[in-house]
């Protein structure tokens, strides 16, 4: 360990603590500066194994260098700097403090080699997002935050308890590679953490609950960090689980189909963060040097054209104030740009030749049709709804199909900027993958760019496409909200509150009843009982004694008390001589 | 430079244009498909081994170099998106309207 290293991570959180205390052009330029500066330091890092602490008799690494690692950082970096430079008009510290905070946990969990670690990091980056949704300041950004916030901490406790039962059978806390084979209670558990930050169905709610309901800048962090953390993670740790395989392939489906009815346009793209984490999940799921590789290259495109998406709705978002593709319509006269920017993303995400998605996601699909055609045909299902809901459904209703009236202005410049680079991006590495293929895990023999290839995804995607013309009354968006797992708590919830206020009420009552009826009754009965014969034979026989003594006392020294002054100063000169007489001759 | 292709595609005397040209485009995929099916021979499989191999040896169910039905029928893509779009549009709308849709102030 001759070189030094700096943990990227701790750039962002030590960064945080300074937001608050710089002002105007200063803090700009350091808001940016902090993750330029880490983006450089994950590109000029090298392999190994770094920052490793005793702590309490356990090893603690904060620095496992490796290739798997050092892909998650760069686009984690990459990201931080967009999300930044897009965010970099608002006023609100604690938005950026907070982002801050969840980007670096993020980057610590990305290099974390123990499980104590990881779980710290973990936690953080729960309770640092949380407020990106709290910062929307309305009633339900708030419910939702709390809703997301109970989910991540049931979470995190399933983790711990994995964490410590691993520790029980294994004597450490190391985060490596565990084998299908050697599976226990403790993986499972372990596993079900990280699932649920990966958002596969059924523990996957919180992320189309919280995300449409975050800040303008908030969501466009979220979307990248908490379900790539996760892919990062399983594709350390459980990679070659058949189970992730099918779940993944299940979450790919699963997100398109509810981005069909669904009407917010964040929404749709929370939706879609499901499907395509599932792309990623099922790759690791298989297991295969392709497959690994495949989920990489995805989670890698998907955080750059996903952030895009966001930021391109939340352009229209803030400018309009609106997100609901019901109230939208007609805006491509006066934001061309944020329509072309998310057109962008919709190709992207829909893996049209010549952009990231095309390179990256055919590569899972690629090797899953190696492993199963079922899976395959599942995930090229999802293809389908991804461009019928992202490439065409939400640009169609926000920018074109009926006007809504409104006439918004482009967004500010530092928007526009940070869609720019990302949009860049996304054609850069459809153009060249090799920038991409060299940093993943496994070495790449895969050549995208194959006639075949191109004629299989231009008719699948082209097709979708006169399919939703064909279909477009059909699809016209509508004002609901659409039943999901969530129901399960929302309405859970409730059930509890009632279960409090309505039967245990009624059996409250129910008791009190018998409480009066019988308890009340007899310690009345008792009491009277006691009354008439230990009260007043007794009791009140003492005391009216006593009481009659003192009235006879009374009687008598009523007599002194004759009510005029000069009785009184009588006997206070009185008093007054017999004391002075007693100091004098005693 | 966007904008003004934003505003030829947004203008609704140039949607006559527009379809058109998606048509052609259309027919243009499908016949590269069957140019692809008959002069073309390139396969996953002939890929070298050891790309398809396990990163950790475990996964079941592997049966690599099967070739899908699908491949061998030209314009089989073009028929599994139209037909998959159709499918999607109307089992999820349907759903969603006899179960998942609700009125917005559902859970207040």
């Amino acid at each position: 360990m001759t070189n030094m290293w700096i943990n990227p991570a701790f750039l962002f959180i030590l960064g945080s603590f300074l937001i608050p205390i710089l002002k105007g052009r200063v803090k700009q330029t350091f808001l940016l500066l902090v993750p330029a500066a880490a983006f450089l330091d994950v590109v000029l890092m090298s392999q190994g194994t770094y920052g490793a602490v005793q702590f309490l008799g356990m090893d603690l690494i904060f620095g496992k260098v490796d290739r798997l690692s050092l892909v998650f950082a760069h686009v984690f970096t990459l990201m931080a700097f967009i999300g930044v430079l897009y965010g970099l008009h608002v006023k609100d510290d604690g938005q950026h403090v907070a982002s801050f905070l969840y980007v670096g946990s993020s980057l610590g969990v990305t290099f974390a080699g123990d499980y104590v670690t990881l779980f710290i990091f973990w936690e953080i980056m729960a309770f640092a997002s949380v407020f990106l949704v709290w910062y929307r300041r309305t009633q339900k950004a708030v419910d939702a935050g709390f809703r997301y916030l109970l989910v991540h901490v049931v979470g995190g406790l399933i983790l711990f308890a994995g964490i410590l039962l691993r520790h029980g059978e294994v004597g450490n806390f190391a985060f490596s590679h565990i084998s299908p084979e050697g599976a226990t209670l403790a993986t499972f558990l372990i596993m079900i953490g990280f699932c649920l930050n990966a958002a596969v169905p059924p523990i996957h709610a919180w992320l189309p609950d919280a995300y449409p309901e975050a800040t303008v800048t908030g969501a466009v962090f979220m979307c990248a960090f908490t379900t790539k953390t996760a892919v990062y993670v399983l594709a350390r740790a459980f990679a070659g689980f058949e189970i992730l395989a099918i779940l993944g392939a299940i979450m790919a489906v699963y997100g398109v189909c509810y981005a069909v009815i669904e009407n917010d346009a964040r929404r749709i793209l929370a939706y879609h963060i499901v499907s395509q984490v599932g792309y990623m999940v099922c790759g690791i799921g298989i297991g295969s040097q392709m497959a690994v590789n495949g989920a990489t290259a995805h989670a890698y495109a998907h955080i750059i054209y996903k952030g895009l998406l966001f930021m391109g709705t939340g352009a229209v978002l803030e400018m309009t104030g609106r997100s609901k593709l019901s109230e939208l319509g007609g805006l491509y006269k006066y934001m061309p740009l944020a329509l072309f920017f998310t057109v962008t993303g919709g190709i992207s995400i829909s893996g049209f030749p010549l952009t990231s998605g095309f390179i990256s996601k055919s590569m899972t699909v690629e090797a899953s049709e190696n492993y199963s055609i079922f899976i395959m045909l599942m995930l090229l299902t999802a293809s389908i709804g991804t461009f019928l809901s992202v490439g065409l459904k939400l640009p169609y209703f926000i920018w074109f199909n009926k006007d809504s009236g409104i006439k918004p202005k482009e967004a500010p410049l530092n928007m526009k900027l940070a869609m720019g680079i990302a949009a860049f991006i996304c054609y850069f590495l459809g153009v060249y993958p090799k920038f991409l293929f060299d940093m993943l895990p496994y070495p790449v023999h895969w050549e995208p760019y194959t006639a075949s290839h191109f004629a299989e995804v231009m008719q699948l995607l082209l097709f979708t496409g006169l399919g939703f013309f064909l279909l477009l009354k059909k699809l016209t968006p509508e004002p609901t909200l659409n039943l999901d797992v969530d129901w399960f708590y929302r309405k859970g919830a409730k059930a509890f509150m009632w279960v409090a206020n309505k039967p245990i009420a009624i059996y409250e009552e129910y008791l009190g009843e018998i409480y009066n009826k019988w308890f009340t009754n007899f310690t009345l009965r008792f009491s009277n009982f006691l009354w008439r014969i230990f009260d007043v034979k007794i009791i009140d026989g003492i005391v009216n004694d006593i009481a009659e003594f003192w009235k006879d006392l009374g009687g008598v020294a009523r007599l002194t008390q004759t009510g005029l002054v000069r009785n009184y100063a009588f006997f206070m000169l009185l008093g007054g001589i017999v004391l002075i007489t007693y100091y004098l001759f005693k | 430079m966007i904008k003004k292709a934003v505003d030829y595609i947004g203008n609704p005397e140039n949607s006559v244009k527009l379809r058109r040209f998606f048509y052609i485009t259309l027919v243009m995929v499908v016949l590269l498909d069957i140019g692809v099916h008959l002069f073309h021979t390139e396969h996953t499989a002939d890929l070298p081994q050891g790309e398809h191999e396990s990163a950790n040896l475990s996964h079941k169910g592997h049966d690599a170099g099967e070739e899908f039905i699908g491949e061998k029928i030209w314009g089989f893509w073009a028929i599994y998106g139209f037909i998959g779009c159709i499918i999607m549009i109307f089992v999820c709308k349907g759903v969603g309207h006899a179960w998942l849709m609700k009125k917005e102030n559902y859970y207040d």
